[in-house]
């Protein structure tokens, strides 16, 4: 297991078990939403689905980087939506017979996920869900999960924020995590 | 090829053929491209926003839902159990409430958390049984007017379907959204409302008596300084207009009672109109016309033809 900052022993303790829990909180998060933005753009299901389950892969791959992510959802969209982009550059090429309807409808979704000032339209509104659902958390809890997880700071930096120790800072973020695992585990 | 068009082939709406030729013309003129990548992206983000889109989902998620549905069905009786003598109505799912209008009706709706809305003509509002979260959200396809109970802790919020949302705690308002309008308009009467665009989340705060125009096309906001008793007087069947573009006054009239009107030349469309119709008839309101303006009609058929008088 390779550590981000293998200096801190303190974060390494706690942090490392959180990986995988972060990363289960994440995939019921973002998936369906993901998937909707893919299929969106791909007009495919299949390769959608393919498309979003490889994005899974490669943040599992990472999931020892993620906590240190500054804006976790601004690192998930842009992941997706490159593999996306990739997707369409390489169908625009495997049907050369002009006519070909997917291949102009695929040609012409390339321009339009390409062009930033739309693309932010949709990463502004995954944010504002995904803060819909972290808003639901009781507010201490949320606070700390948010300066944590989506604003990337350190727990030192949040304690001294909040005037809390790091082990209350810790608590509230594991709380976090298992209330937002149960409300997807158990509801959805 | 029009605007239309490329809603059409956002929402999937066109068979095959003419969805070819619409993606035929756009890959040709790059301006209409330029449109359809922003309207893409927004019904992509109000589809990543809307609700729950279960249905074309992989079968796995339906097994989720089920159990969902299951364990709400089982919370929702126990709630009943426990709420039966207190109140009937509280039920544990939330449901949303659609209330339509039809052209010439108004209706008001008493929400959950007493905020009053007047809902006009040919206009949709749908929003939840008991409001549940940090916000109140309902959606307005049309006008209506909103008298929201004040609560910080909560604020509410009224979405549009194309572009804007309106943020407030508590407050008086008119919003008038008309898909087939070029602009949405708000219009404050009291407190303090926070518009945000939504393609970028920019925000202003409108003051009493203070207008938010979006211009759909330009995607741009104008906030002017308005009598509001002119936009909110159709709550009283009154429709003021004081040197508004025949145009809109058109499509207020079009609303109210259900008629069409042609007009003879363009000029007529640009004409500002001056005057108040004050809960009357279509034939008398055409009589207005003609005392306060050079412009004549003649009603047919549920048709009225302007025309400037000779």
């Amino acid at each position: 297991m390779v550590f981000e900052s293998p200096v801190n022993a303190n974060s390494i303790k706690i942090e490392q078990p959180q990986n995988e829990e972060l990363f289960d909180v994440l995939y019921d998060l973002y998936y369906q939403k993901l998937y909707i933005f893919a299929y969106s753009y791909i007009s495919s299901k299949e390769d959608a689905e393919e498309i979003i389950q490889d994005v899974f892969v490669k943040l599992w791959k990472n999931r020892n980087k993620l906590s240190s992510v500054s804006n976790i959802t601004g690192y998930i969209y842009k992941v997706t939506r490159n593999s996306c982009l990739d997707f369409l550059r390489t169908k625009k090429n495997v049907l050369a017979i002009e006519s070909n309807m997917l291949q102009q409808q695929n040609l012409l979704n390339l321009h339009a996920l390409s062009d930033d000032p739309s693309s932010l339209i949709i990463e502004k509104e995954l944010e504002a869900q995904i803060m819909m659902e972290i808003s639901k958390l009781p507010e201490k809890c949320r606070t700390v999960f948010v300066k944590s997880r989506i604003e990337g700071l350190k727990h030192k930096e949040i304690a001294e924020d909040l005037e809390i120790s790091t082990k209350t800072i810790e608590n509230h973020i594991s709380k976090a995590l298992r209330l937002l695992k149960k409300r997807f585990k158990d509801f959805f | 090829m029009n605007k239309k068009d490329i809603s059409k082939l956002v929402e999937g709406r066109l068979d095959d053929s003419k969805k070819k030729d619409v993606i035929d013309s756009l890959l040709k003129n790059p301006k209409l491209q330029k449109e359809y990548q922003k309207e893409k992206a927004k019904h992509v983000a109000s589809m990543i926003g809307g609700d729950f889109n279960k249905r074309n989902k992989n079968p796995k998620i339906y097994i989720k839902l089920f159990k969902y549905a299951a364990l709400f069905a089982m919370l929702a009786s126990i709630g009943f159990i426990i709420n039966n003598n207190a109140k009937k109505e509280s039920v544990v799912e939330n449901k949303m409430t659609l209330v339509t209008t039809s052209i010439g009706e108004k209706k008001e709706v008493v929400l959950s958390d007493g905020t009053i809305v007047t809902v006009n003509s040919n206009s949709a509002l749908s929003y939840p049984t008991s409001f549940i979260g940090s916000t109140r959200e309902v959606v307005l396809k049309g006008e209506a007017f909103f008298d929201v109970t004040e609560n910080k802790e909560m604020p509410f919020i009224v979405k549009t379907n194309e572009g804007m949302d309106i943020k407030v705690l508590g407050t008086t308002f008119n919003v008038k959204s008309y898909p087939e309008d070029s602009n949405i308009e708000t219009t404050l009467v009291t407190g303090k409302v926070e518009v945000v665009e939504r393609s970028d989340n920019k925000t202003v705060f409108l003051y009493p008596s203070q207008r938010a125009t979006y211009v759909k096309n330009d995607d741009q906001l104008i906030i002017d300084k308005v009598d509001t008793e002119n936009y909110v007087s159709w709550k009283d069947g009154k429709l003021i207009y004081d040197e508004t573009p025949l145009r809109e006054v058109i499509k207020g009239l079009e609303r109210m009672y259900d008629i069409t009107f042609q007009v003879k030349s363009e000029e007529i469309l640009d004409y500002k109109f001056k005057g108040t119709f004050d809960n009357l008839t279509i034939e008398q309101a055409i009589d207005l016309f003609e005392l306060s303006s050079p412009i004549k009609g003649t009603l047919k058929n549920n048709n009225v033809t302007l025309d400037i008088q000779k």
